[in-house]
C-alpha cells in the first residue's frame, strides 16, 4: 500500500478524502406492503486533481510531463483499487469532472471542459477511439493537428526527434491507422502498466455510450477563484491576456473523483449531462442563486472556494467536493529560473550548489587535443560523450546552464545564442536548443552539459559531442545549426543569452556578459602595423587594398587570437603619419612606410635594417607595440620580435617584424614574443618560446597547439598552434597572466 | 697496406694522440666536428635564437664554424635548406668566405626555392663579383622570391646598362598581369623598369 494522504505537484493534486461519519437511519418495522428506501450517497474518498499546465493552452492535448501526476493518480488507484483491481469484487469507482475558466462563453466552455474531462479518461481506459473523435472534431481552438501529433512521437520516439518526427507527424495527420498507433503507445507511455482502467472500473460502469456518470465537463460553472473587480476591471482593459489567463489557471482543472467501494450509479439518473452534451443539464442542477456564485465579485478582493464555500454553482458538483482537499488554489508555482553557472567543484558537471557566473570566457581549448599523440604530432581533438575527454566539457573557461522548473522532469530545453555589444544577433544558429537533463530524479533541477565560447569561425565549425545520453541527440556528434551543438562564436564586448519556454508560464530569460565587467578584466591591446614598401614611393611588399590578406587573415587572426584572452586588439596610427601612407578597412588601420636610406635592400631585412626602420616609425608611446610587415628577413627567420627583457637598449624593443608568406599565425606569434616577455637567452627548456610542461602526467598542454611553439605553425585549423594556455610552461611562465599583465595592454 | 695502416694507429692511440692535417688531434678534430654538428642544427632550427644570431654564434670558435661551411661546401647531398643558408653569412670568418660562396653557388640550383634565394642574397653579402649574372640566369627562375632577390641585386646595375634595364623591362612585360608575382611587379614598377 503506498498510503497516499496528500501529494501536491507543480501539476495538481492527489489527496485523500477525511472519512466521512455517515448518519445512522433508524428504521421500523413496516407492515403489509410499504416499504422505506435508503439510498447510500456516493461519496468520494479520494481525488485527483491536475491543472491547465498539463494541457496545451485552450486545448484538450494532454502535455507529456502530466506523467508526474499521473503517478500519484496510480498511487491512488492502487490504495482504492477499481474494480478491475479488486479480484472480482466490488472496487472504488472514479468518475472525471473537467473544468474551465469563465473567459468566453458557458457553452465553449462547455465542450472545451468536457473534451479535457473526455481525453483524461480516454487515456486511463486506453480508448484511442474517444481520441481520434477530439482529433477530427475540433472546436474552437482545440485542434489537435499534427503539432500535437509530434509532441506524441518526440515522447514515445525520442530518437527520431527532429525531421524525422516532424515528418511522420505529418504522415499521421492523414492516416488514422497511424495515429491510433500513436495514441495508444503515448498513453501507455504516460500512464504506464499499472494505470490501465477497464470502462467498468468507472461511476457509470461503461453503461452509457456517451459516458455518462463516467466523464463529464463542467464548464465554468464551478470556479474556486473569482477575480475582485478591480482586478477584473485591469485584466479587462490589458491588451495582453496573459496575466489573467495566468491567474485563471486554477479554475481550468480536471478533476478526478473516487468514490467508496461498491459506489455504482444509474447513468440515466445522473443528473450531470454528458460531455458532449449541451449546458442546460448543468443549469438544472444550479443553486436557485447559482449565478450570481460564480459570478458576483467583491470590489478589491478574490473570492476562494476553499474559504467561503460560495463559488460553485452546481450544488449537486459542491456536494460531491465541498470537503476535497483537491477544491482549492494551489499556492503559486515557483518561477521557473534560468542561470548560467560556473562548475565550482570542477567535477565536470553541474549541480544546484555551483555558482551563479556573471559572465563566461572564451574558450581556450586547453584540454582539448589527444595528450597520447607525440608533441610535435598535429593530434586530434578529443570530442568524446564523457566530459572529462570532451574539448568543451574539460576546457577551464567551460560554463554552464541551469534550470530550476519543478513542473517538469526528466529534460528541459533551452536555447542559447551570442549578442554583439548592440544587442544585434552574432551567432544564432538556425537551431539553438540544448537539452538540460534532471541532477536527481524529481528534482526539477535540469543541467546542461558544459558550454563553450570560441572567438573564430573556423572553431566554430568543429562538431561537439552533445554530451546526452538520452533523447534523439543521445550519443551524436552535432554541426553548427544542430541542436545540442555546444558552441558559440563570442565577442568579448558581447553576451551571451539564454531562454527557457516553461509549460504555460511566460518565457525565462538570462543573460550574461562575455568577460567579468565588475571590475572589467578586459584589456585593451593598441597596435601600430607597419608594411614596409618594396622600394621608396612603391607598393607595399604585400597587397594592402581593403579586403587584402593583411585585413582578412593577418590582423582579423591577431584579434581573434588574443581575443581568447579577454584582449582587444585595435590598430593605431602615430599622429604624425602622412594620410597618403593609411590603409584602412573597416575599423583598422595600417602604414605603409618607405625604406629608411640605410636599409640595402627592403626585400632582405637585416637586424640593422629593423633598427632603422624602428627608429624612423616611433611608437606613439612607451606602450605600444609595433609590427612591421617585411618581404625577408636576412635571419632566415618566418619573422622575429624583440621583446624588452632581452633587447630594451634597442630602438626595435617591442617591435616585431613579421612576414606575411610565413602563415596566418606568424605576425600574432612574434606579437606573443613581446606580450609574454620570455627571455631568449640560454637556460630555459625552449628560450622564448612554448614547452610543455612535464607534470601533470599526461597533460594536455600540448606544443603542438601553443600559438608560441618553435616549430612552423601552419595554416589556420582547429588543430593549429594559436592557443595560449592558463598555466606554467616548463619555464614556469603562464602565458595567460604574462601576455594580459604586459604593459602594452591597458585597461578596458 | 691498409692492414699495416690499421696497425699503426691502433698502437698509435695508445701510445700518443694521431696528428691529422691541420695539426690537430683526433680528439680535438672529433670535437670541432660535433660542435659543427651541433652549430648546424641551431642554424637548421625553424627559428634560429635573435641573441645568437646577433652574437655570431660567439659560443662557437671559427674553426667550428670553418668546419660546418667547408663540409657544406664538400657535400653536395643532401642539399640544404633555405634557412640555413641564409645564416651561413651569420658565421662568416675570413677563412670559409670561400668555401661559404662555393655553398650559395652550389646551391642556385635547388630545387628548393628558399634556398635559392638565400644562395643570392647570400652572394650579394660575400660581394662575390660574379653576382650579377648569377642574378641575371636568375631572372628565368619561376619564384616570385628568387625574382626579387634577383632583381633588387640588378635595378643598381640596371640604371646604367641599357641591356640589363631591357632585360628587366622584358621581365616586367612577362609577370605584369600574375598575380603570383606580386612583389617583382611592384618592385620593378617602383624603379620605373617597365
Amino acid at each position: 500500500m503506498s498510503e497516499i494522504t496528500q501529494a501536491i505537484t507543480e501539476g495538481g493534486i492527489a489527496a485523500k478524502h477525511d472519512a466521512i461519519v455517515e448518519p445512522v437511519a433508524l428504521v421500523g418495522p413496516a407492515t403489509g406492503s410499504e416499504h422505506n428506501t435508503i439510498r447510500a450517497a456516493i461519496i468520494p474518498v479520494a481525488c485527483w486533481r491536475v491543472e491547465a499546465l498539463r494541457f496545451k493552452f485552450d486545448s484538450s492535448v494532454v502535455n507529456p510531463d502530466i506523467k508526474i501526476e499521473l503517478a500519484q493518480l496510480a498511487k491512488l488507484v492502487k490504495d482504492h483499487p477499481p474494480t478491475s483491481k479488486s479480484n472480482g469484487k466490488p472496487g472504488c469507482p472514479l468518475s472525471v469532472f473537467g473544468h474551465a475558466d469563465p473567459v468566453g462563453n458557458d457553452d465553449y466552455n462547455k465542450q472545451l471542459s468536457g473534451r479535457r474531462a473526455t481525453a483524461i479518461y480516454a487515456m486511463l481506459t486506453r480508448d484511442t477511439d474517444l481520441w481520434e473523435k477530439l482529433f477530427s472534431q475540433p472546436i474552437g481552438n482545440d485542434k489537435w493537428g499534427s503539432e500535437s501529433l509530434e509532441t506524441m512521437l518526440d515522447t514515445v520516439s525520442p530518437g527520431s526527434a527532429g525531421t524525422s518526427n516532424h515528418e511522420q507527424a505529418i504522415q499521421a495527420e492523414h492516416n488514422a491507422g497511424k495515429r491510433k498507433d500513436l495514441f495508444g503507445q503515448y498513453m501507455e507511455k504516460l500512464c504506464g502498466p499499472e494505470l490501465k482502467l477497464q470502462k467498468q472500473d468507472f461511476l457509470g460502469h461503461g453503461d452509457d455510450a456517451g459516458g455518462k456518470a463516467d466523464f463529464q465537463g463542467c464548464s465554468e460553472f464551478n470556479p474556486v477563484r473569482i477575480f475582485s473587480d478591480a482586478e477584473q476591471k485591469k485584466f479587462d482593459q490589458a491588451k495582453d491576456k496573459s496575466d489573467r489567463n495566468a491567474e485563471n489557471a486554477p479554475n481550468r482543472r480536471v478533476m478526478v473523483l473516487i468514490f467508496r467501494k461498491g459506489s455504482r450509479v444509474n447513468p440515466a439518473k445522473w443528473p450531470c449531462p454528458r460531455a458532449s452534451e449541451g449546458v442546460a443539464g448543468c443549469k438544472k442542477r444550479f443553486w436557485s442563486d447559482g449565478e450570481k456564485r460564480r459570478s458576483s465579485r467583491l470590489p478589491s478582493e478574490r473570492r476562494l472556494f476553499e474559504k467561503t464555500k460560495d463559488t460553485f454553482a452546481c450544488r449537486f458538483y459542491q456536494r460531491l467536493t465541498d470537503k476535497s482537499p483537491c477544491e482549492k488554489v494551489l499556492p503559486p508555482p515557483t518561477p521557473p529560473t534560468l542561470e548560467f553557472v560556473f562548475d565550482s567543484n570542477d567535477d565536470l558537471k553541474v549541480e544546484s550548489s555551483d555558482a551563479v557566473t556573471p559572465f563566461a570566457r572564451m574558450g581556450l581549448w586547453d584540454h582539448a587535443f589527444d595528450p597520447t599523440a607525440a608533441a610535435t604530432a598535429q593530434g586530434s581533438v578529443l570530442n568524446k560523450q564523457e566530459e572529462k575527454d570532451n574539448f568543451v566539457g574539460a576546457d577551464t573557461r567551460r560554463f554552464y546552464l541551469r534550470v530550476t522548473d519543478k513542473s517538469r522532469n526528466g529534460t528541459v530545453s533551452v536555447d542559447w545564442r551570442t549578442l554583439n555589444e548592440d544587442g544585434t544577433n552574432l551567432d544564432r544558429p538556425a537551431d539553438q536548443s540544448i537539452t538540460l537533463v534532471e541532477t536527481a530524479p524529481g528534482s526539477g533541477i535540469f543541467a546542461s552539459r558544459a558550454l563553450m565560447l570560441v572567438s573564430d569561425l573556423i572553431d566554430r565549425q568543429a562538431e561537439t559531442d552533445s554530451g546526452v545520453t538520452t533523447g534523439p541527440d543521445a550519443n551524436k556528434k552535432r554541426k553548427v545549426d544542430e541542436s545540442n551543438h555546444r558552441i558559440r562564436r563570442g565577442s568579448m564586448i558581447g553576451v551571451v543569452e539564454a531562454e527557457y519556454r516553461p509549460l504555460a508560464r511566460p518565457t525565462v530569460t538570462a543573460k550574461i556578459n562575455v568577460f567579468n565587467r565588475s571590475p572589467d578584466e578586459r584589456r585593451r591591446l593598441p597596435v601600430q602595423i607597419f608594411v614596409l614598401r618594396v622600394a621608396a614611393g612603391g607598393a607595399g611588399n604585400i597587397a594592402t587594398a581593403p579586403g587584402s590578406d593583411i585585413f582578412g587573415i593577418d590582423i582579423r587572426v591577431m584579434k581573434e587570437t588574443y581575443e581568447r584572452l579577454g584582449i582587444k586588439l585595435e590598430t593605431v596610427v602615430h599622429p604624425s603619419t602622412p594620410a597618403g601612407n593609411i590603409k584602412k578597412f573597416g575599423p583598422d588601420s595600417i602604414v605603409e612606410v618607405d625604406p629608411p636610406a640605410s636599409v640595402a635592400n627592403p626585400n632582405n631585412v637585416a637586424f640593422a635594417d629593423e633598427e632603422a626602420l624602428a627608429k624612423a616609425n616611433p611608437a606613439v608611446d612607451n606602450d605600444t607595440l609595433r609590427v612591421f610587415f617585411v618581404r625577408r628577413l636576412a635571419s632566415g627567420n618566418g619573422g622575429e620580435a624583440w621583446p624588452d627583457v632581452d633587447f630594451a637598449t634597442l630602438a626595435r624593443h617591442g617591435c616585431a617584424f613579421t612576414i606575411q608568406a610565413t602563415g596566418p599565425y606568424a605576425a600574432t606569434h612574434e606579437m606573443g614574443h613581446i606580450l609574454s616577455n620570455k627571455s631568449n637567452a640560454a637556460g630555459a627548456v625552449v628560450p622564448g618560446h612554448y614547452a610543455p610542461p612535464a607534470a601533470p602526467a599526461g597533460n594536455r598542454l600540448r606544443n603542438f597547439q601553443n600559438l608560441m611553439k618553435r616549430e612552423f605553425l601552419g595554416p589556420e585549423s582547429v588543430l593549429a598552434p594559436k592557443r595560449l594556455w592558463d598555466a606554467a610552461d616548463a619555464d614556469s611562465v603562464n602565458q595567460f597572466t604574462a601576455i594580459r599583465a604586459s604593459h602594452y595592454t591597458r585597461n578596458f | 697496406m691498409w692492414r699495416h695502416a690499421v696497425k699503426v694507429i691502433v698502437v698509435a692511440w695508445v701510445a700518443a694522440p694521431i696528428w691529422i692535417s691541420g695539426g690537430l688531434t683526433m680528439s680535438e678534430a672529433q670535437q670541432i666536428s660535433q660542435a659543427a654538428a651541433k652549430l648546424r642544427a641551431e642554424l637548421d632550427s625553424y627559428h634560429a635564437s635573435l641573441l645568437e644570431l646577433e652574437s655570431g654564434f660567439k659560443n662557437y670558435s671559427d674553426a667550428v664554424k670553418n668546419e660546418l661551411v667547408e663540409s657544406l661546401a664538400r657535400v653536395k647531398e643532401p642539399l640544404p635548406p633555405g634557412k640555413l643558408l641564409a645564416r651561413l653569412p651569420f658565421i662568416r670568418t675570413t677563412q670559409n668566405e670561400a668555401s661559404m660562396q662555393t655553398v650559395f653557388i652550389n646551391n642556385l640550383r635547388s630545387p628548393h626555392t628558399d634556398a635559392r634565394t638565400s644562395s643570392l642574397y647570400g652572394l650579394q653579402q660575400l660581394n662575390h663579383p660574379r653576382l650579377a649574372d648569377f642574378a641575371e640566369q636568375a631572372l628565368n627562375d619561376d619564384s616570385d622570391d628568387v625574382l626579387v632577390a634577383a632583381c633588387s641585386i640588378l635595378i643598381p646595375k640596371a640604371n646604367q646598362d641599357a641591356r640589363l634595364r631591357s632585360r628587366l623591362q622584358l621581365l616586367y612585360s612577362q609577370k605584369k598581369d600574375k598575380p603570383e608575382f606580386y612583389t617583382t611587379i611592384e618592385l620593378l614598377k617602383a624603379h620605373r623598369m617597365y
